[in-house]
């Protein structure tokens, strides 16, 4: 078994949800396949799980209807046998992606399109390994420096995230209430 | 870091896509986006300008879409077509986003091929009532002021 830690950025009243009920999987529009995102544990956890909170706050739409629209910073822990987890940011892996993407002719710009190919290729890769990958790890624009500012792509790159395909997986252990 | 396990996996899996039909592996691919895979039926001929109709699934239930076309059929994936007859075609709406109509992922399908079977029916677009709609029985390209009506709608 292995242990993944990872940071979660989200409103008061979605954390104790989260609480109650533990993740569960968004129906939002997402940056890769549909999984829970966790800003993958690095010095800069913190600051890109509070960014990316702010970032939907001002959006205004994610967190609008929530009682408790404060943000907080999730820590959590995702533990699976290490044959069911997956780095995508593998260049072979990424190469692969790039290639289904152009061979079945998708829209690289289209999130839900993109979000399609990780899935497939997961779910054919998952069929050759005979056992799920509940969890994968890849790279993801942190969010937008206006509500990220410490956070420099351009010195660092884009930050790596896991996505946990299998909520149950995980268990919070600590929190950070923010703004 | 992947293990030896999991790289072998991903080789695999990619020598598997590659030897898809690609049209099949596309189709595959944007049925993960979720958006409604409409079964659609429609005329053969190569007319440009018409209006088209389907009967789109998604995870809100079962709707009715139009869309009227402006322009290329490789908007969208229609499959192939036998001159003079009507068929059912199968595609993905996922293909045509540009069309995109409303916040439930309802698509605006635009094949320049009108199908003959809603002439006459009530529509209902998601949250947006209507019931005027009609295409020609002929086939025909409705009246431009419908298809104004229809872009407005």
């Amino acid at each position: 078994m292995t242990e993944y830690h990872g940071s979660h950025g989200t409103s008061r009243s979605r954390a104790a949800e989260i609480a109650r009920h533990g993740f569960t999987l968004s129906k939002d529009q997402v940056r890769r396949s549909k999984a829970v995102y966790l800003w993958k544990k690095c010095r800069n956890w913190t600051v890109l799980a509070k960014g990316w909170y702010r970032q939907q706050a001002s959006r205004g739409r994610l967190y609008a209807r929530d009682a408790d629209s404060r943000g907080v910073v999730l820590y959590a822990l995702a533990t699976v046998p290490t044959v069911n987890y997956i780095d995508l940011c593998d260049q072979e892996a990424i190469d692969a992606i790039d290639e289904i993407a152009d061979i079945a002719n998708i829209d690289k710009s289209d999130r839900e399109q993109i979000a399609a190919v990780y899935e497939r290729y997961l779910q054919e890769t998952e069929r050759r390994l005979g056992n799920p990958i509940d969890i994968y790890e890849t790279e993801v624009a942190p969010p937008d420096p206006v509500f990220c500012q410490e956070y420099s792509i351009k010195l660092l790159g884009a930050p790596r995230c896991y996505c946990v395909r299998k909520p149950a997986v995980l268990r919070v252990y600590d929190s950070e209430e923010t703004e | 870091m992947n293990t030896d396990q999991v790289k072998r996996a991903m080789r695999v899996a990619l020598q598997a896509l590659r030897q898809m039909d690609p049209s099949q592996l596309r189709k595959e691919i944007l049925e993960h986006t979720g958006g409604p895979v409409a079964e659609l039926l429609v005329g053969s001929g190569m007319f440009e300008g018409k209006v088209a109709a389907a009967r789109a699934r998604t995870d809100h239930g079962e709707y009715y879409v139009h869309g009227v076309n402006v322009g290329s059929p490789t908007y969208i994936d229609l499959g192939t077509f036998v001159p003079s007859v009507w068929q059912p075609v199968t595609f993905v709406a996922g293909s045509v986003r540009q069309w995109t109509w409303d916040t439930t992922g309802m698509v605006i399908i635009a094949p320049p091929f009108p199908p003959t079977w809603i002439v006459g029916e009530s529509w209902a677009l998601v949250n947006q009532p209507y019931t005027s709609w009609q295409i020609q029985p002929s086939g025909d390209a409705v009246e431009d002021e419908e298809m104004e009506w229809a872009k407005a709608a």
